[in-house]
């Protein structure tokens, strides 16, 4: 079934195309939430919230750009909706931390996240770099992850996050500078 | 410490990512996104316009009864205070009567 024909009984509310929607791109949006939140249950609740939205709001799709662009879109502005949130939740944790001491306890800078699909020879430096991705800037993450767990170009990422690609060249330059300097730290802090 | 030593490892973790594969979709993903959106769907109950605009008259009549019971309130209490210091100009004379 073509694109097309997919929106096309989305729109009608079709629970078939509603599943074939996620068998075709669950994946995409479970793993780009997942490397955005790092951490699983927070990424299956973002993908759950995806495809709920995509279902009720598929009228507003114009058909000007591919679905799984669409399902990009969505999955980033929840998943980054849902970090600003834990944000605000973690600033107000601080504020109880120094009220009290003993009950709200600050997070503390270690390794981890594991990501499923890493190769296992990999699996403890990708949890440092995981930690070091968690501290970019929103719009480098987000580049940072399309870009190396995605596997997307820089011009479906440009598509996909609305930029030029002057801009994804310079977001992923700037990501991968900063995150040399966290790893730079962190080997002198734990290695030596 | 060696600088070398240092950049390789940073290098190394920098492309730790390289051949990683996607991850399992949950199960159940599409059963519980159907739930969420009926349930969002259940949640939006579109008002009909008329419904809307006769909800939207009556707010608008109950401020305007509120404005003139608040107008009338005010000029009553002038209106009692005027008529007390006519009262009390005929009873004690204009010159001996209290001030209100």
């Amino acid at each position: 079934m073509s694109e097309h024909e997919l929106i096309k009984l989305l729109r009608n509310n079709d629970p078939t195309a509603c599943k074939m929607l996620v068998e075709r791109h669950g994946d995409l949006v479970f793993n780009t939430a997942l490397g955005l939140l790092l951490h699983r249950s927070d990424a299956e609740d973002i993908a759950q919230e995806v495809f709920a939205y995509a279902f009720q709001s598929v009228e507003k799709f114009r058909g000007e750009a591919k679905v799984s662009t669409w399902l990009y879109r969505i999955t980033l502005s929840k998943s980054l909706d849902f970090l600003k949130a834990k944000k605000r939740a973690k600033r107000f944790g601080f504020l109880q931390s120094i009220y009290e001491p003993e009950g709200a306890k600050l997070a503390v800078d270690k390794p981890h996240f594991q990501h499923p699909g890493v190769l296992m020879e990999h699996q403890e430096r990708a949890q440092i770099l995981f930690l070091a991705i968690e501290k970019l800037q929103d719009n480098q993450k987000t580049a940072f992850v399309l870009h190396k767990l995605e596997d997307l170009s820089y011009t479906e990422i440009a598509e996909v996050m609305a930029l030029s690609l002057a801009s994804v060249e310079s977001l992923l330059f700037r990501a991968k500078q900063n995150l040399r300097q966290y790893l730079g730290n962190w080997y002198e802090q734990n290695r030596f | 410490m060696n600088q070398f030593d240092k950049e390789k490892w940073v290098e190394d973790t920098l492309e730790s990512l390289s051949g990683s594969q996607r991850a399992k979709v949950p199960d159940g993903l599409f059963e519980n996104a159907m739930r969420r959106a009926a349930f969002g769907r259940a949640r939006m109950v579109r008002m009909p316009p008329a419904q809307l605009w006769s909800v939207a008259a009556c707010a608008l009549v109950l401020i305007v009864a509120n404005l003139f019971i608040c107008l009338d309130f005010s000029d009553s209490g002038k209106k009692a205070s005027s008529s007390k210091e006519i009262f009390a100009k005929e009873y004690f004379g204009a010159s001996d009567a209290p001030q209100f």
